[in-house]
C-alpha cells in the first residue's frame, strides 16, 4: 500500500531528473546580469517610457493634483459636483465604473449632510460624457433628491449630449473661478468631507480637506487627506493624513489597527503587540516622528499649539 | 545572468503565491538576491504571505507613474535580506499595467536580483499576460485533482505559444494517503499527463495555513515542517543542485493508532 | 468530545466504504478531455473536418461508413487525430488515379451521412445506394484497369470465424449488386468485429445499424 515515488516510468526519474537549474537556451546572450552594485544600499530606476506618437498618451503638462476625484462643494447656495479630469489626460485615470462608484459614496456617504432640494450644478470639465452617463448622474442624484440644474462642459461633445438629453448646458473651456487650480497652491483646504459608510479594500479616498469616516476602514483601503483623518469605527487600512504636507494634521480613530500610518511625509506602524483592549487614539506627530497618544489623554494637551504630552 | 521565472497555474488557489513566497525566502536563505514580484494588480496576497503588509509604500505602479524610485518600492525582508517584494496595487485591477511596462521593471531588478520571481494571477487574461512578459522560465503549479491539471496544461499551450519553452511541474498539495488508496492523482499520473519535467511536490500541509496566518514562510521554521522541506528542496534544484524526491510514503495506522484518534486522543 | 453514530465508529476502524478507481476515473476522463482541449477545435469544426476527411477519401475509395471510427488522443503534448476507415473496395478507375479530379467535381454518389443518418441507415439503403452508384460508374473492361487488381496486403480476411453472425440477408444483398463483391469480406470483417464486441444484431437490419451504436466516434458533440 506504500505508493512507490521512487518508479522509473518513462518521463518521471528520481533524482537525476529533477533538475532546475537554468534550461538550455532560455537566456540569450545578452541577458542583463547584476552589476557590482552595492547590495545594502544601491539606487534603481526604471528605463523612462519610449517615446510613443499614440496621441492619447500624456502630452500635456503634468497635473498638479493627479488624484482628483469626484467631489462635492457648496458654492453660494448651490451644490458644485465637481468630476475628475478626463482619463486620457489623467495619470491616475478614473474611468465611468470608478466615477459611478465614487458619486454613489459621495451621495450615501454624505446623506445628512447634503441637504435636498440643493440644486446641483455639474462640473464636467474636460470629460467626454453620453447622454445616458450624464442621465445616470442625475438619476443618483436625484435618489439623494438633488436636482441637476446645469451642466458645464469644455468638450462640445458632452455639452451637445447633455443638451440633447435635455438639460441646460454651458461650454467653458476653463474652469474660471471655481478654484481647481492647475498649480499646487496652499489655498484654503475643502469643506470637510464626511462619508458614512465602511471602506471597503481596494478603495481609495483623497480628498483636499479632512476626512471624516462614519464606519471602518477596512485593511486595503487607502485614505489621502491633505486635512486630519477622523476614524469612527475601526481604522485597519492605510491613512495618509496631511498629504499636502501639514505636519500638524492628526489622524483619530476608535479602534487604531492601520496597516499603515501616514502624517505629512513621514511613514509608521502600528506596533507588533496590539493592546488588550481598545480605546480611542490619536495619532500625530512628535519630536519623534509619529506618535499614538491615548485619546483621553491627548485632550489634556493644548490642542492649538504643537505641544504633546 | 538573472533568472527570470514566473509560478503561473490556471487555476487559483492551488498554491502558487505560497510557492512564490517560500521559494523565494529559501533562495534568499541559501544566499541568493531574490527579488519577488507580485503581478496580481487589484487582489494582491503576496505581501500576506510574506508578512510585509504593513511595510508597503510604494507599489509597482507608482514607479511606473514616475511617483518614486524603484528601490523605494521595493520592501526588504526584514529578516531575511536577500530578499525584497515589489508589491502590487490593490486599488486597481489588471488593466493598470501593460506587458511593457512589466518588462522595464523586470529589466531594471535584473542589475540587482540574481533570481526574480513573478507570481502571476489565476486566469489567462490581462495580469497573466503581464506576468509572462518579461519571464523566460515557468513554473507551473497544480494540484493532482482534474480541473487543476486541465487548467494547467491549458497554460501550457499557452506558454509554449509566447515562446516560453522552459517550463517545469511543481506538484502542490498532494496527500500521499489519498495516493495509496487510489482516491487521488499521483505524481506520475499528473506529470505523464502534462508531460513537462518535474520540479518538485509539495505535501499537503495545514502548516501552511498557520504560516500564512502569521505572516511566516514556511522555510523560516526552525524545525521544518514536511511542506518546508519540500520547498527548500525546489529552491536547491533551481540553483542546479539534483535533489531526489522526498519520501512521502504514509505510514499506516495502528489499530490501536486508529482507536486513539477515534477518541481524539 | 461528541459520541460518534455507530456507523461512525464502523467506518473510523474499517475505513470509508470502498470508491473504487476514483483515480482511475479521473485520469481516463482528464485524457480524453485533454485530447479535445489541446486540439482547440470547437465540435463544429471537428465534425466538418471529419465529413471532408471522409469526403476526401471516398473520392479514391469506397468508405464503408457504419464502421468508420475517429478519435483523438494525446500523449507527451502531441495530439493525435487517428481515423479508421474501413474499404469496401477501392473506386473503380473509370475516375482513377491518371485523371485529376476537377474541385467541382461530383460527390460520390452515396451521399455522406450525418451521424443519425449513419445510425439510421440500414442495410437496404446502403445496398440500393451502391446499386445506384455501380449503374453510374460502369466497371472499365480495359484490362489495365481491371477493378479486381487490388492490393489486398493487409486486408485479408484470415479471421473470418465472425462471419456468421452476420445475417445472410446481408451478404446476399450485396453480392447481388455486384458479382465481384465477393471481396466484402473486409467491410464484413470489420463489421463483424464489432458485432462480436457485443452489439446487439438485429438480423434483419443488418449488423450494420447495430456497429454504428456501438463504435461511435469519441468525437461528437454532445
Amino acid at each position: 500500500m506504500v505508493p512507490d515515488f521512487s518508479s522509473s516510468q518513462r518521463g518521471y526519474q528520481e533524482g537525476s531528473h529533477l533538475s532546475g537549474g537554468p534550461p538550455d537556451g532560455a537566456y540569450p546572450e545578452n541577458t542583463p546580469a547584476p552589476d557590482g552594485v552595492d547590495f545594502n544600499n544601491f539606487i534603481l530606476e526604471i528605463e523612462p517610457e519610449p517615446a510613443s506618437s499614440d496621441s492619447a498618451s500624456v502630452q500635456t503638462k503634468p497635473e498638479s493634483n493627479p488624484n482628483l476625484q469626484v467631489q462635492f462643494k457648496s458654492e453660494g447656495g448651490r451644490l458644485l459636483l465637481i468630476l475628475p479630469p478626463a482619463p486620457e489626460k489623467s495619470r491616475n485615470p478614473v474611468y465611468w465604473e470608478e466615477l459611478r462608484r465614487q458619486l454613489k459614496e459621495r451621495i450615501s456617504g454624505g446623506e445628512r449632510f447634503l441637504q435636498p432640494h440643493t440644486p446641483v450644478h455639474l462640473i464636467a470639465r474636460d470629460r467626454l460624457l453620453d447622454s445616458q452617463q450624464v442621465q445616470e448622474i442625475d438619476s443618483l442624484l436625484s435618489d439623494a433628491q438633488l436636482p441637476l440644474k446645469r451642466i458645464y462642459a469644455s468638450r462640445r461633445q458632452t455639452a451637445v449630449a447633455a443638451a440633447t438629453a435635455g438639460y441646460s448646458v454651458e461650454q467653458q473651456t476653463t474652469l474660471g473661478h471655481l478654484g481647481q487650480g492647475q498649480e499646487a497652491s496652499r489655498q484654503a483646504m475643502d469643506e470637510p468631507l464626511y462619508l458614512q459608510t465602511t471602506l471597503r479594500s481596494g478603495v481609495e479616498i483623497r480628498h483636499r480637506g479632512t476626512v471624516i469616516v462614519l464606519g471602518d476602514a477596512n485593511p486595503g483601503s487607502s485614505i489621502v487627506a491633505e486635512g486630519d483623518i477622523f476614524i469612527w469605527g475601526h481604522l485597519r487600512g492605510v491613512v495618509h493624513a496631511g498629504a499636502g504636507g501639514n505636519t500638524q494634521c492628526r489622524i483619530m480613530a476608535l479602534h487604531m489597527q492601520p496597516t499603515q500610518l501616514r502624517i505629512a511625509d513621514k511613514v509608521a506602524r502600528s506596533p507588533d503587540d496590539p493592546p488588550a483592549q481598545y480605546q480611542p487614539e490619536v495619532a500625530y506627530i512628535g519630536p519623534d516622528g509619529i506618535r499614538i497618544a491615548l485619546a483621553t489623554e491627548f485632550a489634556l494637551a493644548d490642542l492649538t499649539t504643537q505641544e504633546s504630552p | 545572468m538573472s533568472r527570470i521565472i514566473v509560478m503561473t497555474s490556471g487555476k487559483g488557489g492551488v498554491g502558487k503565491t505560497t510557492c512564490t513566497a517560500n521559494l523565494g525566502m529559501a533562495l534568499a536563505k541559501a544566499g541568493q538576491r531574490v527579488a519577488v514580484v507580485d503581478a496580481d494588480f487589484g487582489l494582491r496576497n503576496l505581501d500576506l504571505l510574506l508578512g510585509l503588509e504593513n511595510r508597503i509604500v510604494y507599489t509597482a505602479l507608482d514607479v511606473l507613474a514616475g511617483e518614486c524610485r524603484l528601490d523605494q518600492a521595493l520592501v526588504k525582508d526584514k529578516r531575511q535580506p536577500n530578499l525584497a517584494l515589489l508589491p502590487a496595487a490593490q486599488n486597481r485591477s489588471k488593466e493598470s499595467i501593460k506587458p511593457e511596462q512589466m518588462k522595464r521593471l523586470i529589466k531594471a531588478l535584473t542589475k540587482v536580483y540574481n533570481f526574480i520571481l513573478i507570481d502571476s494571477p489565476a486566469g489567462i487574461e490581462m495580469g497573466f499576460r503581464n506576468s509572462i512578459a518579461a519571464a523566460r522560465e515557468a513554473i507551473i503549479v497544480t494540484t493532482p485533482e482534474i480541473s487543476a491539471v486541465r487548467d494547467a496544461d491549458r497554460v501550457i499551450g499557452l506558454l509554449e505559444a509566447n515562446d516560453i519553452k522552459a517550463v517545469r511541474l511543481v506538484i502542490n498539495r498532494l496527500r500521499p494517503a489519498m495516493v495509496a488508496a487510489e482516491q487521488m492523482m499521483s505524481v506520475k499520473d499528473v506529470q505523464g499527463i502534462l508531460s513537462i519535467p518535474l520540479l518538485g511536490v509539495i505535501p499537503d500541509d495545514e502548516q501552511v495555513i498557520v504560516s500564512t496566518n502569521k505572516g511566516e514562510p514556511l522555510v523560516l521554521e526552525e524545525k521544518l515542517s514536511k511542506a518546508g522541506i519540500a520547498f527548500t528542496n525546489v529552491s536547491q534544484r533551481l540553483q542546479g543542485e539534483k535533489v531526489p524526491l522526498m519520501d512521502l510514503s504514509i505510514q499506516q495506522e495502528s489499530f490501536f493508532t486508529r482507536l486513539k484518534r477515534l477518541f481524539g486522543m | 468530545m461528541a459520541i460518534p453514530l455507530i456507523s461512525d465508529l464502523l467506518e473510523r476502524f474499517f475505513g470509508p466504504a470502498e470508491d473504487p478507481h476514483s483515480r482511475d476515473d479521473v485520469k481516463r476522463r482528464l485524457k480524453i478531455v485533454l485530447a479535445h482541449d489541446r486540439l482547440a477545435l470547437d465540435p463544429q469544426t471537428l465534425e466538418m473536418m471529419r465529413q471532408e476527411i471522409i469526403a476526401v477519401v471516398s473520392r479514391y475509395v469506397e468508405v464503408d461508413f457504419d464502421a468508420l471510427e475517429f478519435s483523438l488522443a494525446t500523449d507527451q503534448r502531441v495530439t493525435a487525430l487517428t481515423a479508421n476507415l474501413p474499404i469496401r473496395r477501392i473506386r473503380p478507375l473509370g475516375r482513377g488515379a491518371d485523371q485529376p479530379i476537377a474541385p467541382d467535381a461530383e460527390a460520390p454518389k452515396i451521399e455522406l451521412a450525418s451521424q443519425s443518418e449513419i445510425l439510421a441507415m440500414d442495410a437496404e439503403d446502403s445496398a440500393a445506394a451502391l446499386k445506384q452508384f455501380d449503374a453510374e460508374n460502369p466497371v472499365s473492361s480495359d484490362p489495365i484497369h481491371a477493378p479486381l487488381d487490388i492490393d489486398r496486403s493487409g486486408l485479408d480476411d484470415e479471421d473470418s470465424d465472425a462471419d456468421e453472425s452476420l445475417s445472410d440477408e446481408v451478404l446476399s444483398d450485396e453480392a447481388e449488386s455486384d458479382a465481384s463483391q465477393s471481396k466484402e469480406n473486409e467491410p464484413e470483417k470489420a463489421v463483424s468485429q464489432s458485432v462480436a464486441e457485443g452489439a446487439d444484431v438485429d438480423a434483419s437490419e443488418g449488423a450494420v445499424k447495430a456497429v454504428g451504436t456501438a463504435k461511435t466516434d469519441v468525437t461528437e458533440p454532445g
